[in-house]
């Protein structure tokens, strides 16, 4: 049997900068920017949550003239008792980050 | 653009082929590079016989990775995959430096994804059949060539086909290539175990004999004549000649197959939600 692998810690802010909002959608490039991450990380990540059924995934229904509709994300029931898990398990080991240093900034718009 | 694409390549291959007669170095990397080259360039200009020619080189590696990760056009595609979502996303980047820093992640992310194990058991298995065949055709008879006459050319047909079979079938390019190189991988393995092999054999029988070209040599021991047959550079020779093979079989599979033949970039129809 194979044993659930950890995550690292750009899929931990991911995870964690999704369950900011658990409601609203985001879309990739908004990410790679909160989170100071390269789209050959953030991408492969949603990837992965989407094929493991944490990530919900939408096409922008109605987008501005003149430029195509976005991919959004969200995530799932499952991906929000993750991101539960993720933020319990770093509470409870504080003295070691599991980010990193990553820092998740604020999403546009949003109150720290 | 296929028309084009055919030219262009078969123009190189006669430069190269005259080449190889008088600097058969020069001639050589030519040969080795005509192939990838065209297949890449062919697929970073896609869609500007379309007039999409403002793309900017972006959106074309975007495009590129893609297509060469499998994917078709929104238009063919009812249900647009990650690509489409890259290409959209990087529709909404202004800055020209944010938009190749973008283009490359995503090149990288559609690319990265985990190998198919398919590809692997294919490799193997073509792997496994020339090997066979190599050693049934060695221990019928040498000949007069000896076995470089089939281990040289017979491969470049045999993964010409494995490059083309599989992108035709599967309409991905990535998996005909990625197959396909495998393949050569594989088969090159499989060459140097048999000529190792039949050279030991060949040396209890004929001594003299190199089982290369069956000329007559005269190696002084198993070991020498084993040596000779599976020189790295006899080996090298090989992949030279075997390399274009599988990228053009691939490249000719996904523009003769399903594939799309042109990538417009015109990602933006909303399909609503697709949540899963």
């Amino acid at each position: 049997m194979r044993r659930p692998r950890k995550p690292t810690p750009q899929t931990i802010a991911v995870v964690l900068a999704l369950a900011d909002n658990p409601s609203g959608w985001s879309h990739g490039y908004e990410l790679c920017r909160r989170l100071g991450l390269k789209a050959g990380t953030v991408y492969p990540i949603l990837m992965r949550l989407a094929e493991r059924g944490q990530l919900e995934t939408a096409w922008e229904t109605d987008p501005p003239s003149g430029r195509p509709a976005r991919h959004l994300y969200r995530l799932s029931g499952e991906g929000v008792r993750s991101a539960e898990e993720l933020r319990a398990a770093a509470a409870a080991e504080p003295s070691r980050s599991s980010l990193s240093g990553i820092v998740i900034r604020p999403a546009p718009g949003e109150a720290l | 653009m296929t028309k084009g694409l055919t030219a262009w390549i078969v123009g190189a291959l006669a430069v190269s082929a005259v080449l190889s007669m008088f600097l058969p170095i020069v001639g050589g990397v030519v040969f080795v590079l005509v192939v990838p080259v065209a297949v890449v360039w062919s697929f970073l200009n896609m869609g500007d016989a379309k007039g999409h020619a403002e793309r900017d080189v972006a959106e074309r590696v975007v495009s590129a990775a893609a297509i060469l990760a499998g994917e078709r056009n929104p238009p063919e595609d009812p249900q647009p995959g990650w690509g489409a979502a890259l290409r959209a996303e990087l529709a909404t980047i202004t800055i020209p430096r944010e938009r190749r820093r973008f283009a490359l992640g995503a090149a990288i992310a559609l690319l990265g994804r985990p190998h198919s194990l398919r590809s692997l058991l294919l490799a193997a298995a073509v792997a496994v059949a020339f090997g066979g065949g190599l050693l049934g055709v060695s221990r019928a008879g040498l000949g007069d060539d000896g076995l470089m006459a089939v281990t040289m050319f017979v491969p470049m047909v045999m993964l010409f086909a494995v490059g083309y079979l599989c992108t035709r079938s599967s309409g991905s390019l990535r998996f005909g290539l990625e197959t396909g190189v495998l393949a050569a991988v594989t088969t090159l393995v499989a060459v140097a175990v048999v000529l190792g092999i039949e050279a030991a054999h060949w040396y209890d029988i004929a001594p003299r004999v190199s089982v290369l070209d069956g000329d007559l040599v005269g190696f002084d021991s198993t070991r020498a004549a084993v040596l000779d047959a599976t020189h790295p550079v006899i080996l090298l020779v090989h992949l030279v000649f075997w390399s274009p093979w599988p990228a053009l079989g691939a490249a000719i599979g996904a523009r003769a197959g399903r594939m799309p033949h042109n990538l417009d970039g015109t990602t933006g129809h909303a399909l609503g939600p697709d949540a899963r």
